[in-house]
């Protein structure tokens, strides 16, 4: 909260509370965690190793978070999927395991129990579940509003009046109170148009969630819970009378009705803007594309109030049509709803981390600085330095449920010059896919098979 | 300065410029053609020059300066993240450029030294075939026997100039990810590939029919030994036929011909053989070929273009043949040749991705597509008997169809599955292991980083629970063998001579791992294969075959499930 707001900033001192940190989480990791003391024994780093030894040796795959067998979930083996929870969670997982007809059931028993289990899905349907215990979910949920809304102060979107205040607060108030008072003022000018589902335990959905209870009304593009049933069945095929049924009500709620829902948003949009409010437009880039699009297409474009605000994050995944370039996507946003690229704001994240770093008005995305970033090479060795290019690893200090040192599947380019925005810390400028298997192994139906 | 298009016609003996004033050199054969332009020779600059063959003619890349190269690359980098690949392309001064890494042979690692291959640029419109009298007159009507008379030119001149085959190959050596043996096996392949007998063999094998041979069918109309019946029309129209048109009907032979097609081949990188199988199966069918060579293998392909074209300058099928490199997704190209009517069959090889986008854009061409597959051993309790060479040949046999392309191919196989118990399984490992290192031995096998990546991303997660025997040189990977007790995701699989090894409680276990994205089983011991193999086809998979023959093929075998030569030809009746 204090970098966001500006406060003077030590790299120096960040950087070894961060790693005091990390290390402890090590010893946990290593202690409580059956698949990271498995790693750990065969590379042979004990409790005490440095925090180079663990950058070195100890930051697994992403791919851990989906290394359950697939026929485990093909055939409902709930057991199965607990103890397989159990590798990679810090504590035993007690879902009761009968009468569980779907992956839904499964997840909600789990959240019953306080094992609060966030999936992304990939292209081949293979769901990734990352779960977290009670203080972790607190924090993955509440912990960037700590300091993204300061960022976006920056940017100008709380206004000219609010701004100076809410920074002055972030720099000297108590962060609870500091987040007493953002809840009751902060975004109860606007109101929210969010392109995601109203529930559900995925990826980017929560931040539209989290958003909602925030602003003073929400609208859904689909106000329905997103179902982990359904997502995977459309890609692997319904086994079960359960399976068909969620997936009918998922696609009765999303593409069957597609227009309807967008032309619902479209007159939520028009109704907020005779209310006077402003706007929070939120959403995956490709539904940001098709909300502007159907505003185009209708012939009547919006010019949403000063300081309304488009946001997006999570890449162009899970759109199969054409992707545009961010010069492309906010030239349509300013066409279709007058929003210039100042008030656009982007943030990169992933479900794996407590963190989300947001793009300046640079074009830098900025690393909180509690998240270590570690650039690999591609032989997956760290490389230090002020301006690196590489693989992303993280170590996340706040992950202390599952294992928290991680290899991402992107390439990045950062620095730890100051940025123009004048907010210091590391930066990201650039982000892409890093090669990965070969060109075999990437597509049709190899991404989708077990052998 | 003009920048001419320099076209070169070896039949004519001569070059042609746009501006018709230039004079005609002497006549052109193949070194003086290369000493003359410069071609498929390393300069020091780093640059090496490669014409392409447009229908027949060769067409000379225009002089560019390295420094333009430079700054053109220097430019397209400046536009990507720097977090992203290097620019492999750039178009500049009227040329193509392609950027290689040099690769030192011993260590597998970049020299830091790029090296420039410049192609002429690509009209699209010169490889679209529109004169169909020509083509029907000039090409399709060939005798199959002309086919072979072209195979066997172009045979004798790679033997002949054995000289320029190997610096070709040694050129591209220096930028090719595959080990030094692989990639020499592919120019070693050519006098078989390009054999009459290859040619023969395959083309009765996949196009004949009712016991008439495939080369006749190409050549002429065939009389089926059925007779056409009347239709339905016939029959209600009965009283209304002419009387001669009742007899004739009657009596009416039915005629078939294969007939030839305009082709474009887009192949893929991930063997050299790739586009020349494909262009030998335009060539088979004496086809029109238009084929797109892939960024890994234009050195290859530029040279049979040029053998083809002073070998056989006037032959036919030379000069309805184009050999080119545009880069893929480039609209100004493909836009032209995927309309309808611009061709009759494309071939593309590839990414899902690829084939997708040519199929959306070529909606009213006939596809035919060869998409990434991976291939898989399965070995019956038997290998733990005494007899016949016991484990250690069962594992021979093994490790040789994972060898294939060293487990790049589609074929090559990267699980092991083996009957028994994890005990078993760890036995039949130690020997696969041992089979291993003679091949690393032999054919020395340095790692690329990305598959150090991959190796480090599985041992710390999909193949946590495995154990891992690693063959290593001077602390350096050579090979692997992993016994994976649990299934894992096939796309995590490195494919650097890493074999998985997976115990199964009986063979019946395996056919759920088997689909379509299986090109091969390899199965031991043979009695096993036999009552397996319906049932293994069943499942998608192409070649049931006993284990160590992944890697060996018979002219006309089907492919991916085609008689590939079968799609290419279009059927006719007459």
């Amino acid at each position: 909260m204090r970098w966001a707001a500006g406060s003077p900033f030590d790299p120096a001192r960040a950087r070894q509370s961060r790693r005091d940190v990390l290390r402890r989480n090590h010893r946990h990791y290593r202690n409580r965690i059956p698949l990271y003391r498995q790693v750990a024994d065969r590379a042979g780093v004990d409790d005490d190793a440095s925090f180079d030894a663990l950058a070195h040796s100890m930051l697994l795959p992403d791919g851990i978070f989906k290394s359950y067998p697939q026929s485990l979930l093909d055939e409902r083996d709930f057991g199965g999927m607990n103890r397989w929870l159990r590798t990679i969670f810090h504590d035993d997982v007690n879902a009761p395991v009968h009468d569980h007809g779907t992956l839904d059931d499964w997840l909600a028993s789990l959240d019953d129990r306080g094992v609060h289990t966030v999936y992304s899905s990939g292209t081949s349907g293979n769901l990734s579940f990352v779960p977290r215990d009670a203080s972790s979910w607190w924090l993955f949920r509440e912990g960037p509003l700590h300091y993204a809304p300061f960022l976006l102060a920056r940017r100008g979107v709380i206004g000219r009046v609010k701004a100076p205040l809410a920074a002055f607060a972030g720099r000297t108030l108590p962060p609870a109170r500091v987040m007493r008072i953002f809840n009751r003022l902060g975004f109860r000018d606007f109101d929210g148009i969010f392109l995601s589902f109203s529930g559900g335990n995925q990826g980017t959905q929560l931040v539209g969630q989290e958003l909602a209870k925030r602003v003073r009304k929400a609208h859904f593009l689909y106000p329905t819970p997103i179902s982990a049933t359904a997502i995977r069945a459309l890609t692997r095929g319904q086994a079960s009378p359960a399976e068909r049924e969620r997936t009918e009500t998922f696609l009765d709620a999303t593409v069957r009705h597609k227009e309807q829902n967008y032309e619902r948003m479209i007159c939520a949009t028009r109704a907020a803007m005779d209310d006077g409010q402003r706007l929070m437009v939120f959403g995956a880039p490709y539904l940001v594309k098709e909300f502007c699009d159907r505003i185009l297409a209708g012939g009547k474009p919006v010019a949403l109030p000063a300081g309304s605000i488009v946001g997006y994050g999570g890449g162009w995944k899970t759109f199969d049509g054409e992707a545009l370039t961010e010069r492309e996507l906010l030239d349509l946003i300013e066409r279709a709803v007058g929003v210039k690229k100042r008030f656009v704001i982007e943030a990169y994240s992933m479900t794996e981390i407590g963190a989300i770093m947001m793009k300046c008005a640079h074009g830098r995305f900025h690393v909180p600085p509690h998240l270590e970033t570690i650039v690999l090479d591609d032989a997956l060795e760290p490389v230090d330095g002020e301006d690196v290019t590489g693989i992303l690893g993280v170590m996340d200090p706040f992950a202390v449920s599952y294992p928290g040192f991680l290899i991402t599947g992107d390439n990045v380019h950062r620095a730890r010059s100051l940025c123009p925005c004048g907010l210091e810390g590391e930066t990201i400028l650039s982000v892409s896919r890093a090669q990965g298997a070969e060109v075999k192994g990437c597509g049709g139906i190899i991404a989708t098979v077990d052998a | 300065m003009t920048n001419l298009r320099i076209t070169i016609d070896p039949a004519e003996k001569g070059q042609t410029r746009e501006d018709a004033s230039a004079p005609h050199t002497a006549e052109a054969n193949l070194r003086q053609l290369l000493d003359d332009h410069g071609w498929l020779t390393l300069s020091n600059d780093g640059v090496v020059r490669c014409p392409l063959l447009v229908r027949g003619r060769l067409v000379d890349p225009p002089e560019v300066g390295l420094d333009a190269i430079r700054r053109a690359f220097a430019a397209g980098d400046e536009r990507r993240g720097s977090a992203d690949s290097y620019e492999s392309y750039v178009a500049v001064g009227g040329a193509q450029v392609l950027r290689h890494r040099e690769i030192d042979r011993e260590t597998m690692r970049g020299t830091g030294r790029w090296i420039y291959i410049v192609m002429p640029s690509v009209d699209a419109h010169e490889l679209v075939e529109t004169d169909i009298e020509g083509l029907t007159n000039e090409l399709y009507s060939i005798p199959h026997q002309s086919v072979l008379e072209w195979l066997s030119l172009v045979a004798a001149a790679l033997e002949g100039e054995n000289e320029i085959v190997a610096r070709v190959r040694d050129l591209d050596r220096m930028t090719s990810e595959h080990p030094d043996a692989f990639g020499d096996a592919a120019f070693l392949a050519f006098p078989i590939l390009f054999s009459p007998e290859t040619a023969t063999a395959s083309v009765d094998a996949e196009l004949s029919r009712q016991g008439i041979p495939g080369q006749r069918l190409l050549d002429e109309w065939v009389e089926m030994p059925a007779t056409r019946m009347p239709g339905p029309v016939h029959f209600v129209g009965a009283d209304l036929l002419p009387d001669a048109l009742t007899r004739e009907l009657h009596s009416y032979k039915a005629l078939v011909r294969a007939m030839p097609t305009r082709q474009l081949h887009i192949t893929a990188g991930n063997s050299p053989l790739v586009p020349i199988l494909s262009l030998l199966r335009a060539v088979w069918t004496k086809s029109s070929c238009a084929l797109k060579l892939p960024a890994e293998a234009v050195l290859p392909g530029s040279l049979v273009a040029l053998i083809a074209a002073t070998a056989a300058p006037r032959h036919p099928i030379t000069r309805h043949l184009s050999m080119v490199y545009w880069r893929g997704g480039d609209e100004n190209v493909e836009r032209i040749l995927f309309l309808p009517g611009a061709f009759d069959r494309i071939v593309v090889w590839g990414a899902p991705d690829s084939v997708a986008s040519v199929r959306a854009r070529a909606r009213f061409t006939k596809v035919i597509c060869f998409n990434p597959r991976y291939s898989v051993s399965v070995i019956g309790h038997e290998a733990f008997d005494e007899g016949e060479g016991g484990l250690d040949e069962v594992a021979a046999r093994a490790v040789c169809d994972s060898m294939v392309e060293n487990q790049k191919a589609c074929v090559a196989s990267l699980v092991h599955y083996i009957e028994g118990s994890v005990e078993d399984a760890e036995r039949y490992a130690a020997a696969v292991e041992r089979s291993l290192a003679r091949w690393d031995a032999q054919l020395p096998h340095p790692l690329l980083n990305r598959h150090r990546s991959l190796l480090k991303r599985i041992e710390r997660g999909a193949l946590l629970d495995a154990r891992v025997r690693y063959h290593e040189v001077g602390g350096a990977y050579h090979s692997g063998v992993v016994v994976a007790p649990h299934e894992f995701a096939i796309k995590d699989h490195p494919m650097c001579r890493l074999i998985i090894v997976r115990p199964v409680p009986s063979l019946d276990e395996c056919l759920r791992f088997l689909h379509p994205g299986v090109a091969t089983v390899g199965i031991f011991p043979d009695d096993r294969r036999r009552a397996l193999r319906d049932r293994v086809a069943a499942r998608g998979v192409s070649n049931i075959v006993p284990l160590g023959h992944g890697g060996a093929a018979a002219a006309g075998s089907s492919h991916d499930g085609m008689l590939v030569l079968s799609e290419l030809v279009d059927w006719k009746n007459g």
